[in-house]
């Protein structure tokens, strides 16, 4: 099950600087996913600043707030055994700003399919940041990231972090730069979604009005899963035969007692056949 | 959702040496509901695979005679995946054969996944799937 493992932080930085360092998070081990979390301020009419990609990291969202002077962006990257050697890692900004962040380390993620989706929000002046979501977790037991960048005049801490449905959250930092332009500040938690209900909603509050950019992020536990195939029993249609017997065939006997016709006879003349006639010729004489 | 002989199954059994074959399975997305009339080549089915998810070669197929049923069995090794991750789950899984174009592959049965005997769906993250097969096979005729 993905769990959180350790956090390592960097406070927003005293001068406008390009490069963050982050230490190591504790205990990072090869196929824990890293999940940086950085936030800027920059100074009033400064050139607004962005926060790049670092070699390897892969964003997973930014968003602007407080006239784009705040930025809070979200980068990823399995750890290797290069980075578990590491000491630590270094973002950088194409212009010079207020730049803090940090790492959280997650061990056991789903392999190659750590990150599961990210939200991203912004709002004005709030005291208590509730935002509406629609992250729906793929498993049971996904991890949830929270985070919140807040500026304002005042230092700002952020507390009571709430979800719908209800996750139990745990505070992982909470930090605040006091005397730089808004006094930036970023607070994380993370806690464990035990059901697969859509996260409609997360939020936090703050102890001043502050703007905000916030983000929840979803990490993928990693779930094997074991089936049983039902069998198919295919019952065969037998089909009688329809059978002819093979037989010499009797010809019936008719027995039918024929007509017979009498003849109707004709007695012939028996024809005078007398050899010993007399050759005599007789001669009709007058009566 | 019941187990499906599609209406191919017989020919397919009939004009084919089952033993020389390549048998493959796909894994099905749980929104598919099979047509055995209609449906006769993977083609037909292709739209409904499980996303990420891959079609495997059944391995170890052996035919048995079973005296006590009274039927020929069609038996397979289980089924494992590589880590995969199937965000829409799997709940059944189907057999052709297997031509090496979906067009004349012909299906053979649509089967369940089962979890405690009762259709489920199964959503593998970063993990594997096993797909354990019955000790009557695959299917019986």
């Amino acid at each position: 099950m993905a769990d959180f493992r350790s956090i390592a932080t960097t406070n927003f930085a005293t001068s406008e600087v390009s490069s963050l360092v982050i230490t190591k998070p504790a205990g990072l081990a090869v196929g824990d996913l890293m999940v940086a979390i950085l936030s800027k301020s920059d100074a009033i009419n400064s050139q607004d600043s962005d926060i790049n990609t670092a070699s390897g990291w892969t964003l997973r969202g930014e968003t602007k707030f407080n006239d784009s002077d705040g930025e809070l962006n979200i980068q990823t990257k399995v750890a290797a055994s290069g980075d578990v050697a590491a000491g630590n890692f270094t973002f950088t900004t194409d212009n010079p700003c207020f730049v803090g962040g940090a790492i959280v380390a997650v061990s056991d993620p789903a392999s190659g399919g750590e990150f599961q989706s990210i939200e991203m929000d912004s709002t004005g002046s709030v005291t208590v940041l509730s935002n509406t979501s629609a992250l729906t977790p793929l498993v049971a037991n996904t991890l949830i990231i929270v985070a919140i960048a807040s500026q304002t005049g005042s230092d700002t801490t952020t507390s009571t972090f709430t979800s719908t449905p209800s996750i139990t959250f745990t505070e992982r930092a909470d930090f605040v730069r006091d005397s730089v332009q808004d006094d930036p500040s970023l607070a994380i938690a993370t806690g464990v979604h035990t059901g697969t209900a859509e996260i409609t909603a997360y939020g936090a509050t703050l102890s001043n009005a502050a703007l905000t950019a916030s983000s929840l992020i979803l990490i993928n536990p990693q779930v094997n899963a074991t089936a049983a195939v039902s069998p198919m029993d295919v019952p065969p249609a037998i089909n009688g035969a329809v059978a002819t017997n093979d037989v010499s065939l009797d010809v019936g006997h008719m027995d039918t007692e024929p007509v017979v016709n009498g003849l109707i006879s004709k007695k012939t003349p028996t024809p005078w056949r007398n050899p010993d006639k007399p050759s005599t010729d007789w001669d009709n004489l007058p009566k | 959702m019941a187990n499906v002989k599609y209406n191919n199954f017989g020919a397919a059994i009939a004009k084919n040496d089952m033993d020389l074959v390549t048998i493959k399975a796909i894994f099905f997305d749980p929104s598919y509901t099979p047509n055995p009339d209609t449906e006769v080549y993977l083609s037909d089915v292709l739209s409904n695979r499980a996303s990420g998810t891959t079609d495997l070669t059944v391995s170890s197929f052996t035919i048995t005679t079973d005296n006590t049923d009274n039927r020929t069995e069609f038996d397979i090794a289980d089924l494992v995946t590589g880590v995969i991750t199937v965000a829409g789950g799997t709940n059944a899984v189907g057999f052709y054969i297997d031509t090496g174009t979906a067009a004349t592959s012909e299906m053979l049965t649509y089967n369940e996944l089962l979890l405690g005997g009762t259709q489920t769906t199964f959503t593998p993250v970063g993990g594997t799937l096993t797909a354990t097969i019955n000790t009557n096979g695959i299917f019986s005729i």
